[in-house]
């Protein structure tokens, strides 16, 4: 059994999400939703305890050997990326149990469930997968469940953003497609590993192929990990769907990619790609200016998901900037700063959306002095907002430190300032929130704590994100050491 | 108890003394007696000391705990006694006199508790064996006889007292920068070590430390460029006040100027450098200056004042001339005007009791009412001029004689001018008092009464008095110490190789060798 | 390690406590009082143990790690830091009786204090810097108290300095981390000769400068501190005068001394990037103390010019200017602590809070007006208050680095602290009314606290032996 646990995961949730259409009662619905998860999450740490110890470990669809068979691959990277998902969806998942009810109608709430479990499967097959074949399939289901829980609550601003996204998603499937087909056609194999041993011999005689191909993926994958300039499908998607979606969205969705991009790019095309196509220094750029012009959006936003959207824009823009420094240690801040970020946006679309259901309010003006009506929230929220920022003795501190020094060390102050200017942005958009929510005006009683008359289920999946990522900034050395291994495996 | 120990106490004691003045609720009286008590107390105190120093043991005490990190260092020698006998001494007798003077006051129990604590600042700065324990006693007195000034509480005193107050501050800063700078240096701030030590060369370093010292002292002294805050704040203050800052602390602003050329530069090094010059010019400029506008001065005390400037340019000229003969002519006149100018002070002080008269064109006949307080007050007067046998004769005989020694005869001119002057501006007080007007020879340089004259002061006139009860007699408390004064000047003239006159002797021998 | 936990953990518990779990007012009281004897008493306790160690230490990275340390310089902190807190709390208990939101006040005010402990006690730079940051937000909701327009502006320009130069510093501290690999505090630098080149170590100096240098107010970035002033009077006392401002100076004093270090410092010619801002801040702050009427704001420009003393001595890399800093260090809280007060009793008492109010004053508030009057002595430098003693080592030090242009620099800032400090003692001693004037002093709570911390400032010129036993510790003796 011990081999089929790398695919057992995946197919748990598979089951899951195929059977959930038949069940109609929602709350039934949610609790197979969350036990699935639960059930898959255990699977998937059982997973992981075997690949520290043992390495990677390959797995053969059906037992057919590649360049043949369909290959799967479970390797720190992807059992660090399961362990994010984890660690955001279960939470999500408790929290969308009784918040969905409120925002969608009843008969979508069944195809929310299925949706989903599809997109997290869809997120742990895209991490596992060895081969392009079975990365470009759950790439396109991964899009389109996306695109679907953006279209779940019936709006119109949810439609029209769930159009922009499907289109500009497609855009980037194509292009990927394209990519995938430019490779195969000079090296014949579609498993990642042997493709990386083709491409040694062939990149010197085909370099175009290879140019268009690593263009087409910045460009594919580029689209769907929003990199300036071919974000503006999220603000749009993000804000307006349903915060577990929105949770989910920014926490994972976009990130998948990255993790995508760093296996082809870093882990297959290998060092010669770099040499014909100077990707970095354009990943660099687009990177730099995602993160400033997003941060400034931010600031002039008035709606609170908005604001979050932009600032997700943002924080990308840092994990490609760590990803194409050129230091070990920014590559490993990169990393790490995917699973941090994960858990903070986590905890803050959950609490945004904790907000909104009690109040009902979203607007940024109408949000002053929230906090005498859900204290508890707002200090989840402020609690990941200073994550966000980068405050000492956060998660986000951390990986912010690592971007730091490897940008010093490879003596590009410049980048340095980019990151450190950037956290000031980000204090200055996300500070006024938690200032006015406190200590806004009209406000003159004390602050009392009380337990916000918002259920658990709502507040205990923010609090506990936001605590994990208060943990881990304190304590960071297991997803550190996880980061750092990964950077040592694939950096570049 | 160790003889050593004694300058601690002669010292802790006033300190004593004032904060029981300020905190026990006796009645004012006992407190006035109780302050006179302890003046006498210290005069004999210190008394106790004489055979020591006489037979010349220089007695140090060190009291390492406190001012850390150089501890408290205290040494008795023969200057040091001698300047400490002449603020006993005249401590005593103003307190006398101001026991009766004071009744008339207002918070009175204030002024002896200031005046105590300022006491003990001063003797603090004479016993001060190191240049850390001197400058902290130097700046306390400074500071705490501010209150001294002020006790009146009139605007023009608050205004003497803002002058007075700023002055001392700059001069400790400067004070300061030298006492550092010395210490950088030299390694050591004990005078005894000082003595050994030479400054390393004559470079703008060195320069600008004895600047600093000079500027420091000089403020203190009432020196010519920076005396302008004398002439406000003595007459301001109440008299027997007058007499203590014009009799003992202008002489501690000397006495510092003493203990920098003798112990930290010594005189031989000055002499090479020649920068003594610098304060020669100073002195001798403010021997002229105060003396030419003490003439115009209607207002008695303001006369009194810019005479002290004078007088004091005597004893720095003393100093920096380095010779034997004006050392020692400076050391006798630090004691001779101390008693003079206390007893001049204390007499105008008695001539505004009595009669409430405080101006020099009010004095006519004065010394028809008050006789015996005018006789004391010619003596002392013509003591100033400098007519034997008085004791002002002796100090400016020997502040001449080492001018010409010194190959510097343009200053036994100054001295001689100076005398002349003197005469012009205390005569006419004298005949005023005893003669009418009209037979005074000295018409020609009376002063009119201020609507008859055009502007005649250089600085701000004080505004009168409120009319003040007149005192049927002078009382023997007030008149006593008057008489002493007078008494005192005319025994320094005729005695001068006796102690305690004896100790200048003792002081030149020690820095000169014979 | 346990004196760790009641310095550090037990005031956030406290304070935790009073955030959640909202206790009367009373019970509030008495437990913001009972941690900061608390803690007091460790702090005192850990003066008895006399041995540079290390208290705690947590590894993230090889480089980075959460360490405590005891040594001489960051116990003298945190010794001034716990007792001032205590008299903070009494006096609070008078001031605040005419302001709201006390719980939240305490609770911020008590996690202010294991902040600031945590600073002194940090081992290392990533620690000092952990704590640096927190020490920011957790100062904020005291700054902003009143919840005036005018204190909510204050709070954003604190906010904005403080997280700007915290940002400057962590450039520094990650430039370090990357090069040198290792953050830790070692007397005498921590930086292998030939491993910067000047240009570099230049960059890092005014990355240090600047980043402290916005919580130590050097001049141009100190706007945030008059401002401030808009919070309650022990709040300025405390956190603006002792606790805020000397953490910056805390930093810039590790920074020279323990990371970079005197030979560096002198081989490369860096110490004017730290001395010529000082001077400036020195005699601009001065300057501009005279053109205020507001006396807070007075009193701000004067922490302002006398926090760059400290600087100043420290970069005159000799031992007498580093006794000099860290005497000063010690001076000054206890001095400008003294100065809030009377403020503050001047404003209970009187309801005055500008210099041209104060006619006359004296006669009505004599015991206030005497501290003041013996604080200022201080400030000035005079005998015989503690102040004194500063200038004297900073003077020493001037001379003994071969500068005597800045003992001159020293002088005539003295004297313009004379000049505004002396009008104001001399307005409120002016005009005697002709009545028996009636006493309206303030309660007793703080009363008491002003002349005890008046009365220390003269009993520490005489026994200086506290702070000048820990700063020639702190060069490698005991």
């Amino acid at each position: 059994m011990t081999t089929h646990l790398v695919v057992l995961p995946i197919l748990v949730l598979l089951v899951a999400a195929l059977i959930l259409p038949l069940v109609r009662e929602p709350r039934r619905a949610s609790l197979i939703g969350v036990s699935a998860l639960a059930a898959a999450f255990l699977l998937w740490l059982a997973l992981a305890f075997l690949v520290m110890r043992q390495g990677a470990i390959s797995y053969h669809l059906g037992g057919w050997p590649p360049p043949v068979g369909i290959e799967v691959i479970a390797d720190k990277l992807a059992v660090f990326f399961g362990l994010t998902v984890f660690l955001v969806a279960i939470p999500t998942a408790v929290f969308a149990g009784v918040d969905m009810p409120a925002e969608a109608p009843e008969p979508a709430l069944s195809s929310f469930w299925t949706l989903y479990l599809l997109l997290v499967l869809s997120l742990l097959g895209l991490a596992q997968a060895g081969d392009l074949f079975n990365m470009y399939v759950f790439l396109e289901i991964s899009s389109l469940a996306a695109c679907a829980l953006v279209a779940v609550v019936n709006r119109p601003a949810n439609v029209e953003a769930a159009f922009k996204y499907l289109l500009l998603s497609t855009v980037g499937s194509g292009c990927v497609l394209l990519a995938i087909a430019l490779l195969y056609m000079i090296t014949g194999q579609l498993n990642l590993a042997f493709l990386a041993r083709e491409l040694e011999h062939q990149a010197p005689l085909y370099p175009k192929n290879v140019i268009g191909a690593g263009t087409f993926l910045l460009v594919g994958l580029g689209v769907k990990a929003a990199i300036f300039p071919l974000h503006t499908w999220l603000p749009d998607a993000h804000a307006s769907a349903p915060s577990p979606a929105s949770a989910l969205l920014s926490g994972l969705v976009v990130k998948v990619y990255v993790v995508v991009m760093v296996r082809i790019v870093w882990g297959t095309l290998g060092r010669a790609f770099f040499t014909l196509l100077p990707f970095k220094s354009v990943l660099l750029l687009l990177a730099t200016i995602s993160i400033f012009l997003a941060s400034i959006l931010a600031m002039a936003q008035t709606d609170l998901k908005r604001m979050l959207a932009y600032s997700t824009v943002a924080q990308m823009g840092y994990i490609f900037l760590g990803l194409a420094a050129g230091s070990r240690t920014a590559f490993a801040g990169a990393i790490l700063h995917i699973f941090n970020h994960a858990l903070l946006k986590g905890a803050l679309f959950l609490a945004a959306g904790a907000v909104i259901w009690r109040t009902g309010r979203r607007r940024l003006a109408e949000l002053v002095g929230v906090g005498h009506t859900c204290p508890l929230t707002l200090s989840f929220f402020a609690i990941a907002a200073l994550g966000m920022v980068g405050i000492p003795g956060t998660s986000g501190f951390v990986s912010k430190w690592f971007l730091l020094v490897g940008m010093l060390q490879q003596s590009s102050p410049l980048l340095a300032w980019v990151v450190l200017i950037s956290s000031l942005l980000n204090a200055a958009y996300y500070f006024p929130v938690i200032i006015l929510g406190f200590f806004g005006h009209g406000t003159d009683n004390e602050l009392r704590f009380h337990l916000d008359r918002i259920p658990p289920e709502l507040l205990l999946p923010a609090g506990s994100l936001a605590l994990v990522s208060l943990f881990f900034g304190l304590w960071p050395s297991f997803p550190l050491h996880l980061a750092q291994d990964i950077a040592h495996d694939f950096f570049l | 108890m160790r003889i050593t120990l004694l300058p601690l106490v002669i010292i802790v004691a006033p300190v004593i003394t004032g904060l029981l003045t300020l905190l026990v609720p006796w009645s004012e009286e006992r407190k006035a007696r109780f302050s006179l008590f302890v003046h006498a107390f210290l005069l004999a105190a210190l008394l106790a000391l004489f055979p020591a120093v006489h037979a010349g043991r220089s007695l140090a005490y060190k009291l390492a705990p406190l001012f850390p990190p150089y501890g408290l260092s205290l040494r008795v020698d023969a200057l040091s006694f001698l300047v400490t006998l002449v603020v006993a001494f005249i401590w005593f007798l103003s307190s006398l006199y101001a026991l009766e003077y004071m009744r008339h006051e207002h918070h009175i129990a204030r002024y002896w508790a200031f005046s105590n604590f300022t006491l003990s600042g001063c003797l603090g700065v004479a016993f001060a064996g190191d240049l850390f324990s001197f400058f902290v006693f130097f700046e306390f007195m400074s500071l705490i006889s501010y209150m001294l000034v002020i006790h009146t509480e009139t605007p023009a005193a608050f205004r003497a007292g803002v002058k007075y107050l700023y002055l001392g501050i700059i001069g400790g800063l400067f004070l300061l920068y030298a006492v550092i700078a010395t210490y950088d240096l030299a390694g050591t701030l004990a005078f005894d070590a000082l003595r050994s030590f030479t400054f390393p060369d004559y470079g703008l370093y060195s320069f600008s430390i004895f600047l600093s010292y000079v500027v420091g002292f000089g403020i203190k002294a009432g020196m010519v460029p920076l005396h302008f805050w004398l002439p406000d704040a003595h007459p301001v203050a109440p008299s027997p006040a007058s007499a203590l800052l014009s009799g003992v602390l202008l002489k501690m602003g000397a006495y510092g100027m003493a203990r920098v050329f003798l112990d930290v530069f010594g005189l031989s090094y000055l002499a090479t450098s020649g920068w003594a010059e610098i304060v020669a010019v100073l002195a001798g400029i403010s021997i002229i200056f105060g003396s030419l506008v003490a003439i115009v001065q209607d207002d008695l005390k303001r006369r009194l004042a810019y005479s002290s400037i004078s007088q004091m340019g005597y004893i720095l000229l003393g100093l920096s001339l380095l010779t034997p003969a004006a050392l020692y002519g400076a050391v006798l006149h630090i004691l001779n005007h101390a008693l003079m100018k206390s007893g001049l002070f204390l007499a105008a002080g008695a001539v505004m009791y009595r009669t409430g008269r405080h101006k020099v064109s009010e004095l006519d006949n004065i010394g028809r009412t008050m006789p015996r307080t005018m006789l004391a007050f010619t003596i002392t007067a013509l003591a100033m001029v400098g007519i034997p046998p008085l004791g002002g004769f002796i100090s400016k005989w020997y502040l001449g004689l080492g001018a010409v020694v010194g190959g510097r005869p343009v200053f036994l001119f100054f001295l001689l001018l100076s005398s002349f002057l003197n005469a012009l501006y205390y005569l006419p007080i004298v005949t005023r008092a005893f003669f009418n007007r009209a037979a005074c020879p000295f018409a020609a340089f009376q002063v009119l009464p201020p609507e008859e004259a055009g502007p005649t002061s250089l600085g701000t006139e004080l505004p009168p008095l409120p009319p003040r009860p007149l005192a049927p007699e002078l009382p023997p408390a007030m008149l006593f110490p008057i008489v002493s004064l007078a008494a005192g000047t005319l025994f320094s003239g005729l005695y001068p190789m006796s102690p305690p006159f004896s100790l200048a002797a003792d002081v030149v021998k020690a820095y000169f060798g014979g | 390690m346990f004196l760790l936990l009641i310095l550090v953990l037990a005031p956030a518990l406290t304070a935790c406590l009073l955030l959640f779990f909202a206790p009367p007012e009373r019970a509030c009281w008495r437990l913001a009082l009972a941690t900061s004897i608390l803690v007091a008493v460790g702090a005192l306790r850990l003066l008895a143990e006399p041995r540079p160690r290390l208290l705690f230490d947590y590894r993230f990275t090889p480089i980075v790690s959460l360490a405590f340390v005891m040594d001489a310089v960051g116990l003298l902190f945190s010794l001034v830091a716990s007792c001032l807190w205590f008299f903070t709390i009494i006096y609070s208990h008078g001031y605040m009786k005419h302001e709201g939101r006390i719980r939240s006040y305490l609770a911020f005010l008590i996690l202010s204090l294991g902040i600031t402990n945590g600073i002194a006690l940090a081992g290392n730079l990533v620690t000092l810097f952990f704590f640096y940051e927190a020490l920011t937000l957790s100062t904020f909701p005291l700054v902003i108290h009143r919840r005036t327009p005018e204190a909510m502006r204050a709070g954003i320009v604190y906010l904005a300095y403080n997280l700007i130069g915290a940002t400057l510093v962590l450039l520094a501290i990650a430039t370090l981390a990357g090069r040198v690999h290792k953050v830790d505090f070692i007397y005498g630098g921590i930086i292998p000769p030939g491993l910067f080149t000047r240009a570099e170590l230049v960059r890092l100096v005014v990355l240090f400068v600047a980043g402290f240098g916005v919580k130590a107010a050097v001049i141009p970035l100190h706007h945030w501190l008059p401002r401030a002033m808009v919070a309650p009077t022990p709040v300025s006392a405390l956190l603006h005068a002792v606790a805020v401002v000397n953490a910056g100076v805390f930093g810039l004093l590790r920074v020279s001394a323990y990371v970079l270090g005197r030979e560096t410092l002198n081989a490369f010619n860096l110490a004017p990037l730290l001395r010529w801002p000082m001077v400036v801040t020195i005699i601009l702050g001065s300057i501009w103390a005279f053109r205020q009427d507001d006396l807070k704001r007075r009193l701000a420009y004067s922490t302002i010019s006398q926090l760059a003393y400290m600087g100043l001595g420290a970069s005159f890399l000799t031992s007498g200017g580093w006794t000099a800093a860290l005497l000063h260090f010690f001076n000054h809280a206890l001095l400008k602590i003294t100065l809030f007060f009377c403020a503050g009793n001047l404003a209970v008492g009187s309801g005055k809070t500008k210099v041209s109010e104060l006619l006359g004053v004296g006669f009505h508030q004599p015991w206030t007006m005497g501290a003041f009057a013996v604080a200022s002595l201080g400030m000035i430098g005079l005998p015989p208050a503690n102040g004194f003693l500063s200038k004297w080592y900073l003077g020493l030090g001037a001379l003994e680095a071969g500068k005597p242009g800045f003992l001159a620099v020293v002088l005539i800032s003295a004297l313009l602290n004379a000049g505004y400090f002396l009008p104001i003692l001399f307005a409120a001693f002016r005009s005697r009314p002709t009545s028996p004037p009636s006493l309206s002093e303030p309660p007793l709570t703080m009363l008491v606290p002003t002349l005890v911390l008046a009365l220390s400032c003269l009993v520490f010129f005489f026994w200086p032996h506290l702070p000048l036993h820990l700063s020639s510790w702190s060069e490698g003796g005991a």
